[in-house]
């Protein structure tokens, strides 16, 4: 039965106590019934259906504005008559016309040596063609000077919509200077290009930041109560119920990587890199294991994603998934979820360094008055773990850290401790 | 409910960046919809209903401020309001006959003792006899797990009147499944 919490204030209102007993089992069958679901297929196609409209928006975003800032330009300077809407129109496009045979606009080459440029010139370069209807010039890009932004003839001052607003790309102006083809913009200054690399023509342009699938599809998992800390029994049997040892010290010492001289090994990306990362968080990575490196280039540098497996261990592991940036080190931990003991997705952990601090809050139980304990390494497994919620235990199957370690005072076996590793 | 911090932070996410939208879609659609279908009790008006309150949420969760309500009681008010819509609207509502929208199966437990052999589609044609606010109350109490304050921000009353209806709710459940006879009690 799933987990009840009965309103002990409702029995006040209750006539009797043999009332709100059964009002108490009414409200728990209620609470017990099970959960009507949809067709998965339904809720995939919804969920596909809001990110398009997401998508559509953004791009429909762009040129609604562009409309507005035309709608908006045509009322500062027209007089609010038509006539001078159209006069001013066609004057923006007699001046951007005159402006081009005039040679003052500046081919891509020049931006690449920016040196010959006087140095306030800023650009204008399409790059982005919403509607697939509309044509891109021949050569796929065309460069246009944008009008000074203090003094913006164009742009009136104050409105929001001609505000010029940030994207991924740099600087997008909605507005337009080319009113023939309703784009958006990207504004793109010496300095937002790199001059000594010169983006090819087809080339795409890096992104600013990583992106990872984890990252925009995490899932919360919600365990809706406590895990209780379980009880670690060593070199004592349960059954004879010892007592339990509160002078015992936890230590996280995984074995980091000793860098063997000036080995090549290392390189982001590669497989020696990624075992290095891994083992200086203490997992070892071991023949059979599954281990896949995802590397990609921004503009903040390299990133890449570690997805790692263990193979062994009795049972189906999750996979753990690392994001790895050549400046930051790791940046976050992931775990993968099939499907067999939640929604599949992913979901975010905490380091074995984090979660190690729950290995201390474990209740153990040694026939030694004192004990130490030194944990070299981790995996990512699933364990069962006992959940208190408003009274009651319920046993849970998370994702969990499995630490090896051994008893640093005897000489003792070596021993494993769980803890949920969310 | 998601644990409240990292919920705002979700939340806030989705906010400056819709596409962020999809762990909330994720976490909350079975809830959702699970309260949908117990009010319309038909799947393909749940799906309709359903769709609606995430396009809805998602064209307004700008708006949405972390005020004196969290985002399930938001997203449950935009629910509660399409359905109250649909009612408003007289469409006839075609109840489902088989129950294939219902996958888990109910576990037997002492609580059955006293009301034996009830099945999901008689107590929640029980629950549909109620008045609106019973149903809501009871639904997002026991079936959605919400608490008697969220619950009071919902349906917009205070945490006293949520649990009246709650037990008045439960008390006439108790008279319609007691007797045994649903279709005449219904």
């Amino acid at each position: 039965m799933p987990q009840f919490d009965w309103d002990k204030s409702i029995e006040d209102l209750c006539s009797s106590e043999k009332e709100a007993q059964e009002l108490q089992e009414i409200a728990s069958l209620l609470c017990g019934m099970p959960k009507a679901q949809s067709s998965p297929l339904f809720r995939d196609n919804l969920k596909e259906r809001l990110m398009e409209k997401i998508r559509d928006e953004e791009n429909a975003d762009g040129n609604t504005k562009l409309v507005d800032f035309k709608a908006l330009l045509s009322r500062k300077h027209s007089l609010r008559r038509p006539a001078f809407s159209a006069a001013a129109a066609v004057l923006l496009i007699v001046a951007v016309t005159f402006l081009y045979n005039q040679g003052m606009f500046i081919n891509k080459s020049e931006i690449a040596n920016p040196t010959d440029q006087p140095p306030s010139k800023t650009y204008v370069s399409f790059n982005e063609w919403p509607s697939g209807e509309e044509q891109l010039p021949e050569d796929g890009k065309t460069d246009i000077p944008l009008v000074d932004r203090e003094n913006n003839d164009y742009a009136p001052k104050g409105e929001p919509d001609g505000e010029i607003q940030e994207s991924n790309e740099g600087i997008s102006i909605p507005g337009g200077l080319a009113p023939e083809t309703e784009t958006s913009e990207t504004l793109q200054g010496p300095e937002a290009t790199d001059p000594a690399e010169p983006l090819q023509e087809g080339e795409d342009p890096l992104k600013e930041e990583p992106e990872f699938e984890a990252w925009e599809n995490e899932k919360v998992l919600a365990l809706g109560g406590k895990v209780k800390p379980e009880s670690v029994y060593y070199n004592v049997r349960k059954e004879d119920n010892p007592e339990q040892v509160e002078n015992t010290r936890c230590f996280w010492n995984p074995r980091k990587f000793v860098s063997a001289a000036e080995s090549s090994e290392g390189a982001m990306g590669s497989k020696a890199w990624a075992e290095e990362i891994l083992l200086n968080e203490g997992f070892m990575v071991k023949e059979g294991d599954y281990l896949e490196i995802v590397q990609q280039e921004t503009q903040k540098g390299a990133y890449a994603e570690i997805i790692y497996k263990k193979q062994k261990g009795g049972k189906q592991n999750p996979a753990l998934i690392l994001h790895c940036g050549e400046k930051e080190g790791i940046i976050s931990y992931y775990y993968e979820e099939q499907g067999g003991y939640a929604q599949p997705g992913f979901y975010r952990l905490l380091s074995p360094a984090q979660a190690f601090e729950r290995v201390k809050e474990l209740r153990w139980h040694t026939p030694q008055q004192r004990a130490s304990f030194s944990f070299q390494e981790v995996s990512l497994t699933y364990h069962e773990f006992e959940v208190e919620a408003n009274g009651r235990q319920k046993t849970v199957t998370l994702p969990a850290y499995c630490y090896l370690g051994m008893d640093t005072l005897s000489n003792g076996d070596s021993f494993q401790v769980y803890v949920p590793a969310l | 409910m998601l644990i409240e911090k990292k919920e705002q932070e979700i939340v806030s996410r989705a906010q400056d960046n819709p596409v962020s939208f999809a762990p909330l879609y994720d976490y909350y659609f079975p809830k959702i919809y699970n309260y949908i279908y117990n009010k319309v009790n038909n799947s393909q008006l749940a799906e309709d209903l359903v769709s609606e309150t995430f396009y809805k949420a998602l064209a307004n969760i700008k708006k949405f401020q972390w005020q004196d309500r969290s985002f399930a009681c938001w997203l449950y008010t935009i629910a509660r309001n399409q359905v109250i819509d649909q009612f408003r609207k007289r469409d006839p509502i075609l109840f489902d006959n088989n129950n294939t929208a219902l996958t888990a199966q109910t576990e037997k437990g002492p609580e059955e003792k006293v009301i034996r052999d009830v099945t999901r589609e008689e107590l929640f044609k029980a629950i549909r006899t109620l008045s609106p606010d019973q149903q809501d109350a009871l639904l997002l109490r026991y079936q959605e797990d919400l608490k008697i304050k969220e619950i009071a921000v919902i349906l917009g009353k205070n945490e006293g009147a949520v649990k009246a209806l709650l037990f008045r709710g439960l008390r006439s459940l108790r008279k319609k499944l007691k007797g045994g006879d649903f279709n005449a009690a219904i």
